[in-house]
């Protein structure tokens, strides 16, 4: 249960973090986020596909890869002649990119033991303990959430949530906050392309047909605001010393994904040892009540005032 | 001596409600703004006052030219004047100029940096001083310079900015706008929402850094007693708005 769990959680959180930054930084809801984790993990399909040495040449491609599909999502919502929704504009370019995901790859299903000559992660674990991939991944993790804290707590991550919340401020100062709702987008899809990345190489396998990654990755983000919330609700006395700062903004992604993982673990350990039910067809059933329950209590235990508006969700 | 910074022109501004007929509220007016001299823009509710200023400061949806400036033939934009000068803008709840999560100096920060975006030739140069954080610490010391500022602030640099009072955050946001290079200091209705004691405070600090320096400034008030008391030494020009014109006086 808990290796099932901790293998997961690398992915998990890389992506939680992207989708972070553009629904709490920008308040941008951002449905691309299917489209861009396909491509991280097409990426590996075609590259390895095309014959390349190890699939480290596609962990370069990923995050630009990504970074394009967020500006195309960006240009959609912000142009002057589409305005289309926020919501419209992720849906349909995560729609379009199965498309092209699907000729990058071939075929909607690659296996890459087929390739594992190449797959220079699949060599450096071979025959190390089970645990130990997972372990280096989760401390790789968090490296990386340190340099997006360090990035979003710069004046530029900050002038982005301004953009998100008071793009009046930038407006009036002659800049466009157009410029940074795009920027931001592309930033957060480069991330999310690299947790796609990360799926193909852990799992070995680059799978189009498990279209759903949103909802892993909101469950994640709902789940992380929830229990920070809570703490710092429990431990700070009154609701005006309570800080809420980038710092812990950024911190929820993490949280959430590893409790998410647990939950989702826990699930199916249940289902599959207790109750004998049919894994593929009530998991999700499951986990979406899981997701209700947890959504109905934060709005319980809620520790802050909610009358910042943080992108609907 | 007076001389003029921009000059609004032909100024018109409609609204169309689908019930309604068409209601004129602004028609074909005039006004010069000069430099160096506070304007403040009266007239009752409903006259096109906050109108006025946000198609100045180009937050208005449809695009009008009405503004013209010395050197310049063509009327231009609210949009585009944003990028010519330097506006500084105190919005009237303190709290619609804020960004959460964010705490108070970092906020006030945020401000001059935009403000100051347009002195970097080009953009990366703007973002590799947005993203280093030494100058923050080079603002900190400028804006704490200031007497008014270090009271209020008083070494609670990072806490949020909800604890601090609507005047308090209304002060600071003055100081940290006129403490960058502006052009020009719009502010609608400063002091609507504060108290007596704040609203006298607000006025004192303004005239206070207009002495340190010369200033442009274009505000809406409906606090005429204030303006009689404390700005009296600056030069300033009353606009009224009457029978859809603004008339200057003073």
């Amino acid at each position: 249960m808990l290796y099932s769990a901790i293998s997961e959680f690398p992915i998990l959180a890389i992506a939680a973090l992207g989708f972070y930054i553009s629904l709490r930084f920008l308040c941008f809801p951002d449905l691309t986020v299917d489209a861009s984790f396909m491509f991280g993990m097409s990426v590996v399909g075609l590259s390895l596909r095309q014959g390349a040495s190890s699939e480290l040449s596609a962990l370069f491609f990923a995050p630009i890869l990504g970074a394009i599909v967020g500006m195309i999502t960006g240009l959609l919502h912000t142009s002057k002649y589409l305005k289309m929704n926020k919501f419209l504009s992720g849906m349909l370019v995560a729609f379009a990119s199965y498309s092209i995901c699907y000729r990058m790859c071939g075929q909607a299903d690659i296996s890459l033991f087929q390739y594992r000559s190449q797959l220079i992660l699949f060599r450096i674990f071979e025959g190390t303990h089970i645990f130990v991939e997972p372990i280096v991944l989760s401390i790789l993790v968090f490296g990386i959430w340190l340099g997006i804290q360090r990035l979003m707590n710069s004046p530029f991550g900050l002038a982005l949530r301004t953009a998100g919340h008071r793009s009046e401020v930038l407006q009036v100062s002659g800049l466009n906050p157009k410029h940074f709702v795009i920027l931001g987008l592309a930033f957060s899809n480069a991330i999310i392309a690299v947790a796609g990345w990360l799926n193909a190489t852990i799992n070995r396998n680059v799978s189009l047909k498990n279209f759903g990654m949103i909802i892993n990755v909101l469950a994640s983000c709902l789940i992380g605001d929830f229990l920070l919330h809570m703490l710092i609700g429990l431990f700070s006395k009154s609701a005006r010393s309570r800080k809420r700062s980038v710092f812990f903004l950024l911190l929820s992604p993490i949280v959430g994904a590893f409790a998410y993982s647990l939950i989702k673990s826990f699930v199916i350990k249940i289902l599959s040892g207790q109750l004998r039910i049919t894994l593929t067809t009530d998991l999700q059933l499951i986990i979406a009540l899981v997701i209700m329950l947890v959504a109905m209590a934060g709005k319980q235990f809620n520790g802050f005032d909610q009358n910042d508006d943080e992108g609907g969700i | 001596m007076k001389t003029p910074l921009l000059k609004l022109e032909h100024l018109t501004i409609s609204y169309q409600y689908p019930t309604v007929q068409e209601a004129m509220i602004i028609d074909n007016a005039d006004c010069d703004i000069y430099k160096n001299m506070a304007h403040f823009l009266q007239g009752p509710n409903g006259s096109g006052k906050s109108s006025i200023f946000r198609s100045l400061l180009g937050l208005q949806n449809e695009e009008m030219k009405f503004i013209k400036l010395p050197n310049n033939e063509r009327r231009i934009s609210g949009q585009e004047l944003t990028k010519v000068l330097r506006l500084g803008y105190i919005p009237q709840f303190p709290y619609q100029a804020m960004t959460p999560s964010i705490s108070i100096i970092e906020n006030l920060y945020l401000r001059s940096l935009f403000l100051e975006s347009r002195s970097f030739s080009n953009p990366f140069q703007w973002l590799s001083k947005a993203l280093s954080k030494k100058h923050l610490k080079e603002f900190i010391n400028r804006l704490s310079s200031l007497e008014l500022v270090h009271n209020i602030l008083d070494g609670r640099y990072f806490d949020r900015f909800q604890t601090f009072s609507g005047g308090e955050l209304q002060i600071l946001i003055l100081a940290a706008t006129v403490s960058a290079d502006i052009d020009l200091l719009v502010m609608d209705e400063p002091t609507a929402k504060l108290d007596t004691q704040n609203k006298s405070k607000f006025w004192n600090s303004l005239a206070e850094l207009l002495q340190t320096k010369e200033l442009t400034v274009l505000s809406t008030t409906h606090e005429n007693s204030f303006l009689s008391t404390s700005i009296m030494e600056h030069n300033n020009v009353l606009l009224k708005i009457e029978n859809k014109k603004i008339i200057s006086t003073g």
